[in-house]
């Protein structure tokens, strides 16, 4: 077994071998077996090596994306938004497969990089932003969480309690590897979107048209439109995905020679995520068509919106479909929080380690779900303005993290010969300028109403 | 590493474990310096820094008409 370096780092320090590198060893093997084994055609090694892209994009549609997606539907109906979404999703990979890229080119997480190359103060804001959003997503998250299951009248401290336990039981392993097809099977829910954009009878035509097109825009370019914009850019592409998926690349144990199964996961994840959002769009499409107004509506009421055009089983299928999204985003943003913190404070980190050695991390983890979860429950909570600004606050985050990512993958010393190319650099820094100038036209349409 | 005999069948087996995570030990523990950075990367920090502090100046009066 030799795995490529890509690196010469400054200074090594000695490690003593740990239970955590033991597991990632033997998930190593299990790689090179798959390699060697040539009767699945690598389809064996491909299904080993899935994981953290799929994770990150299904992450990413969480209880807030999907409700952005379905007020998208609500508001726009089928045109532009389509093949908007499918875009943003094209803006995602760009950006994830260098936060891969990095993870397996240095083995490092991505706060622990951003410490050692930029300092503590420009790491210092870095986590500052990941902490902040991933605090306000993760209540959010809960928010979903209380609404499709209040849906079938479970009440809120249960749903938020019986969250929390099946949290506590996915990281309860303590390895990877378990929690990670824990995860990936829960993460599959995300799919029942699609059964549920197909009772909503689309019209396939008109689903053609509108990629051939990117039309009709209802009401062309207002500042609702905008703000809904920024939303489904922030629905796909968010600081917390890249500390996500450059950390479990790492506690997956990947290195360059499984660069191409990365970048296969991240696309795999790329276009599930985009099939599922697209698919809650159609799904609530049925209410533009009908006039129905959804402004402020909550999960539980586009549910309640959909049952005359989807039916029960369709309105029930969209509420489990935003418990699930809320659920796995919980387990996912918990574990980017969890992931930076023993990155940047140095204390053991990664779901291989036992509870007894990663017990800060596990605290981080659970702790901030814990802390998410119950504000949800305290009355009066301003949990719908928190709602509102989770996305578009996102997306507005995201050019700096943009920034220290392509700084990253452009660095010579920390990437060898896996950093940027020309075209990938052209394509990330245009992903950059794209939502630098989306933020300004929203600031735009904030400050300025009336130009519209 | 002997400690963990019970979890591999084979001797041969047991040595690439062992090899496997020492390789994984050592790459746990790289350590790079500082990078020193270029004016054009720092006026770019700042600018976005700056960016970012009034998008969220923005999204608060957002808020706040959403809230009146």
């Amino acid at each position: 077994m030799d795995f490529p370096e890509a690196v010469t780092p400054a200074a090594a320090s000695p490690e003593a071998v740990t239970h955590e590198d033991l597991d990632r060893a033997r998930d190593r093997l299990a790689f090179d077996q798959a390699r060697h084994d040539g009767r699945s055609l690598g389809a064996r090694l491909l299904w080993l090596l899935l994981g953290p892209g799929i994770l990150a994009f299904l992450g990413e549609n969480d209880a807030p994306s999907m409700l952005s997606y379905a007020a998208t539907g609500a508001q726009f109906g089928i045109g532009f938004f389509l093949p908007f979404v499918a875009f943003t999703f094209l803006l995602g990979f760009i950006v994830q497969e260098m936060a891969a890229r990095i993870g397996a080119a240095t083995g490092q997480g991505h706060a622990a990089l951003i410490f050692a190359r930029f300092g503590r103060f420009w790491g210092g804001f870095a986590m500052l932003d990941l902490m902040a959003g991933n605090f306000l997503t993760l209540v959010t998250e809960f928010i979903g969480i209380r609404a499709g299951l209040g849906f079938f009248g479970v009440p809120p401290w249960a749903a938020v309690a019986g969250s929390i336990l099946v949290i506590g039981f996915a990281i309860s392993t303590s390895r990877y590897r378990r929690w990670e097809r824990i995860t990936m099977a829960l993460a599959l829910g995300n799919a029942l979107f699609v059964p549920a954009a197909l009772l909503a009878h689309p019209d396939l035509p008109a689903i053609g048209h509108a990629f051939a097109t990117w039309a009709p825009l209802p009401g062309g370019f207002r500042p609702g439109t905008i703000t809904l914009m920024i939303a489904d850019i922030g629905a796909t592409v968010t600081p917390w995905m890249l500390f996500f998926q450059q950390g479990a690349v790492v506690d997956k144990g990947l290195t360059p020679r499984e660069l191409s199964g990365a970048r296969a996961d991240t696309m795999i994840g790329a276009i599930l995520a985009a099939a599922f959002g697209i698919a809650a769009i159609i799904a609530t499409a049925p209410l533009f068509a009908h006039g129905i107004s959804t402004a402020n509506f909550q999960a539980a009421q586009f549910a309640e919106a959909l049952k005359p055009y989807i039916g029960h089983l369709g309105a029930s299928l969209f509420a489990i479909g935003i418990f699930e999204a809320g659920l796995v985003a919980a387990i996912t943003i918990s574990t980017s929080s969890a992931y930076a913190f023993g990155e940047v404070t140095g204390s053991t980190h990664g779901l291989n380690s036992s509870i007894t050695d990663g017990w800060r991390f596990y605290l981080v983890l659970l702790g901030g779900a814990c802390a998410a979860g119950g504000l949800t429950l305290i009355p009066g909570a301003p949990l719908e303005e928190i709602v509102i600004l989770v996305n578009v606050v996102a997306t507005l985050a995201m050019p700096p993290a943009l920034l220290f990512l392509i700084v990253l993958a452009n660095d010579p010393e920390v990437m060898g010969e896996y950093r940027n190319g020309f075209w990938w650099n052209a394509a990330a820094i245009g992903v950059t300028a794209f939502m630098i100038a989306s933020g300004l036209a929203y600031a735009v349409t904030v400050l300025f109403p009336h130009a519209f | 590493m002997g400690n963990h005999s019970g979890m591999t069948q084979t001797g041969q087996t047991q040595e690439s474990l062992a090899d496997v995570a020492r390789r994984i030990s050592a790459r746990r523990g790289m350590r790079w310096h500082r990078r020193p950075l270029s004016p054009g990367v720092r006026i770019l920090l700042w600018s976005l820094r700056l960016y970012v502090f009034l998008m969220l100046a923005v999204v608060a009066i957002q808020v706040t008409r959403l809230i009146r």
